[in-house]
């Protein structure tokens, strides 16, 4: 019996390590926050219910949230202080674009807005790259030449839900604006005009069902 | 007769064409895949200047432990990459200790793992390859075998 168990985890051992894919692992396929993104491309905005969106006069927009593809662990104190600084101007940004009357808290009688900023890389003269290629919003040894060659760009996602059903939800990559890499680190300064630009994009697509 | 060697040097020029030689353009690299020991595919930056490549393990050793005694992005503000060929590597051992090793370094390395890399790049046995760019350009192709002369390619 023993002998029989033994042989039975070599034979498994032998078949995961020549399998090639025990420990080679996975890397994230895109940056975003959705656990899905059926219905959503890139530079999309799927409405599953446009009347539900129309209905509502207030909003309550959630703090963005920053999706950094650094380890917690890993990120420097730099790094933090920008994530809080992102998701503050553009909570902020949003809030002052949207049309809705602001909602200080979740009422039944208000849409729920919840967003979340990520970079990927891009090279779109290869049709074989991801372009949603998850990039650390910050500088690592990955990602610096990245930012050196502006291949890096924002991507900016958000939801709206009613009534705990989500009605609304887009995904944009900032293509036209590559991030800039201006000194050593990554900076809020850096990031203001794709932050700027993807807040316009929202506005425009939430406040055409606010007439 | 004039023909046939016509077409044959055609044959033989644009065979010549695919493998990374002087004043061969960079972007004939991007023809070719390239991971992190962390699975996190890579490209190579256009403005680099100086391409390391390592075709086995003492080799590949060699550039990584010189590395691992400089800055993190020392390759970075070199304009340089490194890249280690390890088609050849049985999964078992790639998988086992390799990977495992290759993770815990702090600069970047760039991982092959496909058969067509070590025949379209310059190499000799038991030594890494030193290829230099100019203007995306191939400018030279050297061979070097020790710590003392990697020094000197930076």
């Amino acid at each position: 019996m023993k002998t029989n168990l033994l042989l039975s985890s070599l034979i498994l051992l032998s078949i995961v390590l020549f399998s090639g894919c025990a420990s080679k692992m996975q890397a994230p396929k895109n940056s975003g926050f959705f656990k899905s993104y059926e219905h959503l491309q890139v530079n999309s905005n799927h409405v599953s219910d446009a009347v539900k969106l129309a209905a509502y006069k207030k909003i309550y927009v959630e703090e963005v949230s920053v999706i950094p593809s650094i380890a917690l662990e890993e990120q420097t104190s730099e790094q933090k202080q920008l994530y809080t600084g992102i998701s503050k101007y553009a909570t902020n940004k949003l809030k002052e674009a949207l049309k809705f009357k602001n909602s200080n808290e979740k009422t039944k009688d208000s849409l729920v807005m919840q967003s979340a900023i990520s970079a990927s890389e891009v090279h779109f003269d290869d049709k074989e790259w991801n372009q949603l290629s998850p990039l650390s919003l910050g500088i690592t040894v990955v990602s610096l030449n990245a930012y050196l060659e502006e291949s890096a760009r924002l991507v900016g996602e958000y939801r709206l839900i009613a009534k705990d059903e989500t009605i609304s939800k887009s995904l944009k990559q900032i293509k036209e604006i590559p991030i800039s890499l201006n000194g050593d680190y990554l900076t809020l300064d850096d990031l203001k005009s794709s932050i700027d630009a993807w807040v316009d994009i929202v506005a425009s697509e939430i406040n055409k069902g606010n007439k | 007769m004039k023909k046939i060697l016509l077409i044959l040097i055609v044959a033989i020029a644009s065979i010549n064409a695919q493998n990374l030689q002087v004043g061969s353009d960079i972007q004939m690299l991007n023809n070719y895949e390239y991971e992190t020991p962390k699975s996190r595919k890579m490209k190579i930056p256009l403005n680099t200047k100086t391409l390391l490549i390592a075709f086995d393990k003492d080799t590949g050793a060699l550039v990584n432990e010189y590395l691992a005694t400089k800055n993190k992005y020392f390759l970075q503000k070199k304009k340089a990459i490194f890249i280690a060929d390890i088609n050849k590597m049985p999964t078992m051992v790639t998988n086992m200790f390799a990977l495992p090793k290759l993770r815990k370094y702090k600069h970047l390395i760039y991982l092959h793992y496909g058969e067509k890399f070590q025949n379209a790049v310059p190499r000799r046995e038991e030594k890494v390859s030193v290829v230099r760019f100019e203007d995306k350009k191939v400018k030279s192709i050297s061979f070097i075998t020790s710590k003392e002369e990697l020094s000197k390619v930076f």
